[in-house]
């Protein structure tokens, strides 16, 4: 078997070594690094050909500025997004920004690691499967809402009011009560049923992001 | 004189605006009209006309409440008291109305008690009208004033009990809440741990993975519910509950010294001199009562800010400013019976006297004016200062709440979603589980839940700047100025600042190179004031496109910057922003 290096970026230790692991006892050479300085460095020693890369990295830079740092010095290097975020809208970025040839794998959906292994194997081979692109599955939660109302919606969980929202957003309250009505409707959240609707929404954005606001 | 308030001056269109709105006619002003109403009447006629006190005091009744009465009727009709435009001309006409009945009211009594002489119809119809207008307008002017400085004062009442309550309470609240969270985090975790625990001695591996899968919902939804909830509607309560238990702690002072210049208003003088003069000149010294007037009118204009304009320097406790705006008042009326005197128009004395104390009222008035607008100025001062702390407490509430969140996300989907995740991957390929399965997950599991108790996430200042430096090498130039030691001991006894600070940074970087298309990047991180820290990130960058929609950028920017702005200068693009400072 031809030796392939991988370099693993990844800020928890456990789940590092474990991915680690799993992709040397599939035939890889691992390199591992825990944030995207040191993945920066590892890459320039060993030039690998993918990187399997965390999006939230701790305090510095995150996945997608090691990705695309990455992509403008060696754009064959193969990119496998681990992750717990359920596309790149929750980190602000769009979608159709990432490049093209990626994985991209949510870490609540991986149990098996033999998925990491098939997803590296595609991009090796540019032979990428939609199951491999989590961010783009219709059943991924709040598929259903655009940037935009994503962005609302994280504003929302924090607490704030319509009339915040729209200052925050150079915009009118009116405008803000559309796209919070049209993000209950699309989450189909009844604003008539017992309860806050505000809470539910801001709930399910918590669920689907697996992480707490305001962090990138 | 550092300390001393300067008084703003007087405007004529803001003392018009006032005279001519609604303030002329509410109760207070209207009540406080029976001072000069009284005082002109007993003042001017006792001395001239003879009749007793008593029937001058009646004859001051009656014309106190005509005039009153006209006025409430125009109240009621087309002036009303509540919030409109200020409407001059239908105010003069009022004015007119209404003075005018007075002094018919005054003239027919008069008459008919024998103490006033029919010739006298004119005089007491013009000079009510000027009496209304004169007095009316003054006492408009300062009700006004006084309102302006009540309402000043209870808008800053409310933004120091704000600060006050920012200040103490609500950060020890959000402290609480923190601790709340986590240990509600924790007793989420706890049945999952024994559940987990239990599927494993089982040996049931799917039903472990499951549990495991299950997991994160069941810890993030009443996260989720918490986080949802919380927030802005408790800050509210709070300062809702100390705004009204503090509400009357502060009280209008009075300043300990004012410049005495500042505290005369000639133009309010000239204006009494215009309402009361005419009357007694004309009675007096009727062939040349349009030259008595004018020399009357130029001695009052040229000695009142002679006055002023000699004093300018002079800061004086208020009751002796008082006293020194009361000398012209009380010079002009004997310069002008002297002046005309000497050019043989003889008037009585009794009617400077009169003269005199309009003066004096009408200084008085303005003195009190004028010390209600230097509370003003002050309290206008201080205003300003509580809101600019507000702004920095605001701003270091919002980097507070962003960076517990930020914490308690990174232990929480970091160390305790890792230990899960690994966790489940380490028991899928196990169709039958170890019993050392079982301590090496809860250890994991354990040692995550450990990192709850609020361990040093932060990673070091320099450190990340070298990271951000290291990722964006040979594709921009990343330059870091060296940070001062007293700086970064700023930030490191600041943590939520430093990791703000950062924030900013890595984003500015970020979307410089991603955006702007950056070759070269500048950051500085400097002090310039105690309560906040500069940061500088400029670039050689495309600048971005005006009006383009608000990002994430600037929506993290919001959050955790006191203030931000983007400047683009010559080839550069310079980002500045301010991160407050815990103190």
């Amino acid at each position: 078997m031809i030796d392939r290096h991988v370099v693993v970026v990844e800020d928890e230790s456990r789940l590092r070594d474990l991915i680690a692991k799993s992709l040397e006892a599939a035939g890889f050479t691992v390199s591992t690094a825990a944030n995207a300085a040191d993945a920066k460095r590892a890459c320039a020693a060993v030039d690998p050909d993918a990187v399997v890369v965390d999006i939230e990295l701790g305090s510095g830079p995150n996945g997608f500025d090691f990705a695309d740092a990455l992509s403008r010095t060696s754009p064959d290097i193969g990119i496998v997004f681990l992750t717990n975020l359920p596309d790149a809208r929750w980190a602000g970025r769009e979608t159709k920004s990432l490049p093209n040839n990626i994985a991209y794998l949510r870490k609540s959906q991986l149990v098996d690691a033999n998925d990491l292994v098939e997803a590296l194997e595609a991009v090796l081979h540019e032979s990428i499967l939609p199951e491999q692109r989590h961010d783009l599955d219709g059943n991924r939660p709040l598929a259903k809402l655009s940037r935009k109302q994503i962005s609302v919606l994280q504003q929302l969980a924090l607490g704030y009011s319509n009339a915040q929202i729209a200052e925050k957003r150079g915009t009118t309250i009116r405008a803000v009560e559309g796209i919070v009505s049209r993000i209950f409707q699309a989450l189909g959240i009844d604003v008539q049923a017992e309860g806050n609707a505000r809470v539910e929404a801001a709930g399910r954005y918590l669920q689907a992001s697996g992480k707490a606001i305001s962090e990138d | 004189m550092a300390n001393l308030t300067p008084t703003p001056k007087a405007k004529t269109s803001e003392a018009i605006s006032s005279a001519a709105g609604p303030i002329t006619f509410r109760n207070r002003t209207l009540a406080l009209f029976a001072i000069p109403s009284f005082a002109v009447v007993l003042l001017s006629n006792l001395s001239r006309l003879g009749g007793s006190l008593i029937q001058w005091f009646l004859i001051g009744c009656i014309a106190y409440a005509v005039t009153i009465a006209v006025l409430l009727v125009f109240r009621a009709t087309i002036l009303p008291a509540t919030e409109r435009a200020p409407k001059p001309w239908l105010t003069i006409i009022a004015f007119l109305v209404a003075g005018s009945i007075r002094g018919l009211a005054v003239w027919l009594v008069g008459l008919n008690w024998g103490i006033i002489p029919e010739s006298d119809l004119l005089f007491r119809v013009s000079s009510g009208f000027l009496l209304v207008m004169g007095g009316m307008s003054t006492l408009a002017i300062y009700e006004a004033s006084r309102i302006k400085q009540d309402d000043q004062l209870s808008a800053l009442n409310m933004q120091r009990t704000r600060l006050d309550e920012l200040r103490g309470g609500i950060r020890e609240r959000i402290r609480i809440s923190q601790q709340e969270l986590l240990a509600k985090v924790r007793a989420i975790l706890e049945p999952i741990v024994a559940q987990l625990r239990s599927d494993l001695q089982s040996s049931d591996s799917q039903s472990a993975v499951n549990t495991i899968q299950n997991a994160v919902d069941q810890l993030i939804r009443p996260l989720s519910r918490e986080m949802g909830s919380s927030g802005s509607d408790f800050e509210q309560t709070v300062v809702a509950d100390a705004r009204a238990v503090s509400a009357s702690k502060l009280k209008s002072t009075w300043p300990k010294r004012v410049q005495a210049s500042s505290m005369m208003v000639p133009a309010l003088s000239v204006f009494a001199t215009l309402t009361t003069a005419p009357g007694p000149l004309s009675l007096y010294v009727a062939s040349s009562a349009f030259f008595a007037f004018v020399m009357v009118m130029l001695l009052v204009t040229i000695t009142f800010e002679f006055f002023r304009a000699v004093t300018t320097r002079l800061w004086l406790p208020v009751w002796l400013a008082l006293l020194v705006a009361l000398v012209p008042a009380l010079l002009v009326p004997l310069m002008c019976k002297a002046l005309l005197d000497g050019l043989g128009w003889i008037t009585p004395a009794a009617s400077w006297l009169q003269f005199g104390l309009v003066l004096s009222l009408t200084v008085g008035l303005s003195f009190l004016m004028q010390v209600v607008r230097t509370q003003r100025a002050s309290h206008e001062l201080q205003l300003k200062a509580v809101i600019r702390d507000l702004s920095l407490l605001n701003s270091q509430l919002r980097q507070e709440v962003w960076f517990n969140r930020r914490r308690t996300a990174a232990v929480l989907h970091g160390p305790v979603q890792a230990a899960l995740y690994s966790s489940a991957m380490r028991i899928k390929p196990n169709s039958t589980l170890q019993p050392e399965m079982v301590s090496l997950i809860e250890s994991d599991i354990a040692t995550a839940l450990a990192k709850l108790d609020g361990s040093n996430l932060v990673e070091p200042f320099q450190e990340v700047l070298q990271q951000i430096k290291d990722v964006w090498e040979g594709i921009a130039e990343v330059s870091i100025e060296r940070v001062s030691p007293e700086v970064q001991q700023v930030l490191d006894t600041n943590p939520t600042a430093a990791s703000c600070a950062l924030e900013i940074i890595r984003e500015a970087v970020s979307n410089a190179i991603k955006h702007g298309d950056a070759s070269r990047i500048h950051i500085a991180v400097e002090q310039s004031s105690s309560a906040f820290i500069d940061v500088k990130v400029s670039n050689d960058g495309r600048a971005l496109v005006a009006g383009s929609p608000k990002g994430y950028g600037s929506e993290i920017l919001d959050e955790v910057a006191l203030a931000w702005s983007i400047n683009y200068g010559a080839n550069r693009v310079v980002l500045t922003a301010l991160v407050a400072i815990q103190k």
